[in-house]
């Protein structure tokens, strides 16, 4: 196995036992706090869920640390723990609507409803109307496949990890990660497909 | 109306999902899509499907964040500490008092009498060792089962209370039956003042209901034959002795 790019800040952070976020844990999360939300933006499909299901997920980090024996990549146990909180906290907030996503976007008031986009392009206020319009679409059609099939399509196709990565992240063994794939495009065509054809067809 | 699909072949799917994700190349699945059109179509769907979610926004952590995980870690290092000032607890260290203090807490507000106190704490304090306190102590900390008794003594208190009710309530229509024979009584006894009946302090005649006398005063008059009653005072006696005046009158006072 090659050797874990992040070998020397988690045995750092075995060696010391860190007392909160500071030193070689503060490296850490600063290196992945935004991979973390991400995925946990893309799966639990609003700003307020993701932020707590990112908070679960250092907070499990943090207290499991010393526990990690480097049997898999520390990117992949990080990953892992992002998926199982935000599919946790999905499962627990079931009940909200899917239109949150729509409400974490423009409760803007506050910090902690803010979606930051790093997009660097410009664009034409119709473009990037119509372009968040899409993402809006694309977010709530991911929202309706099944946990699996959610986080499967993230871990794939927005964190763009491998399928050797996947299987570590989710402890699973290659062949399933490629008919969770297949099965998830099978739901995809159903609910994105449409979206697709009416974005770029009208 | 759109056409219906054509279907994709099953043996190739996968193959075709990790080529549209780029995942790998595969000549022999190139091939087979110049020829099958359903496995074409899909290809290109799923092409669609990886192009669109890949160029979703990032979304970066909000700084919310930050403070969040300042917080979560803060709790979870006094979590471990905890845990790890609990783990060099052995069972020879635990303070034979502990169940005292302990017990006492559960035992509510009141806790328990001294002597009692006392014969628990010379009693662990016998029997020795930590761990059998500390035995003792989780067993008592453990949630307990509502003894049958409680059904009873709620039941019984239930019924005993709904006696009390219906007897206040008994009691309540009989005051108020009370109270309201009495106000009868003096509402029918104001008929019988006469308004030249009420006198002024000074003796001097008054009207009772037009003056203010300052302390009106009511004086019994004797008369000799309820003819010589006041037509209303004598309709209402007549009314309250059930008729018997009338028969005076009739009989000519003699009865």
């Amino acid at each position: 196995m090659k050797l874990d790019p992040d070998r020397e800040l988690v045995e750092a952070c075995q060696a010391t036992s860190p007392t909160g976020l500071e030193g070689a844990f503060r490296r850490l999360y600063d290196q992945y706090k935004d991979r973390v939300y991400n995925v946990c933006y893309r799966i639990t499909g609003n700003a307020a869920d993701a932020l707590d299901a990112s908070q679960e997920t250092f907070g499990i980090m943090f207290r499991k640390i010393h526990e990690f024996r480097f049997e898999s990549k520390f990117s992949s146990w990080v990953y892992r723990i992002a998926v199982n909180a935000s599919i946790d906290h999905k499962r627990r907030t079931s009940t909200r609507s899917l239109r949150s996503l729509e409400v974490g976007r423009d409760d803007s008031a506050t910090d902690s409803g803010r979606l930051e986009i790093r997009d660097e392009r410009v664009e034409l206020p119709a473009a990037a109307a119509s372009r968040h319009e899409l993402e809006v679409e694309i977010q709530a059609a991911i929202d309706r496949l099944s946990p699996k099939m959610r986080a499967i399509t993230v871990l794939r196709y927005v964190e763009n990890l491998s399928y050797e990565e996947i299987a570590d992240a989710l402890q699973v063994s290659i062949g399933t990660v490629k008919s969770r794939l297949s099965r998830a495009h099978e739901a995809l065509d159903r609910e994105l497909t449409p979206v697709l054809d009416r974005h770029y067809l009208r | 109306m759109s056409l219906p699909r054509q279907p994709v072949c099953p043996q190739h799917r996968d193959r075709l999902v990790a080529v549209a994700g780029g995942e790998a190349r595969d000549r022999a699945i190139d091939a087979h899509v110049a020829e099958c059109t359903g496995c074409r179509a899909f290809l290109a769907r799923a092409q669609r499907h990886v192009f669109a979610l890949a160029e979703l926004a990032r979304a970066s952590a909000p700084r919310d964040l930050d403070g969040r995980v300042v917080a979560a870690t803060q709790a979870g290092f006094r979590q471990d500490r905890a845990v790890r000032a609990l783990s060099i607890l052995t069972p020879e260290t635990m303070p034979r008092d502990a169940e005292l203090v302990i017990w006492q807490q559960s035992a509510g507000a009141s806790g328990p009498s001294a002597p009692s106190a006392l014969d628990r704490l010379v009693d662990s304090s016998l029997r020795g060792r930590g761990a059998d306190v500390g035995e003792r102590l989780s067993s008592r900390l453990e949630r307990h089962r509502a003894p049958a008794e409680l059904d009873l003594r709620v039941s019984g208190a239930y019924e005993r209370g709904r006696r009390d009710r219906v007897r206040a309530e008994r009691r309540l229509l009989v005051v108020g039956a009370a109270a309201l024979l009495m106000a009868l009584l003096v509402a029918s006894s104001l008929f019988f003042v006469d308004e030249r009946t009420v006198t002024a302090a000074d003796g001097t005649l008054a009207s009772g209901r037009a003056g203010v006398a300052p302390t009106p005063t009511i004086v019994i008059e004797r008369v000799a034959s309820p003819a010589d009653l006041d037509p209303l005072l004598s309709g209402t006696f007549a009314g309250l002795v059930g008729g018997a005046t009338d028969a005076v009158r009739v009989t000519g006072g003699k009865l």
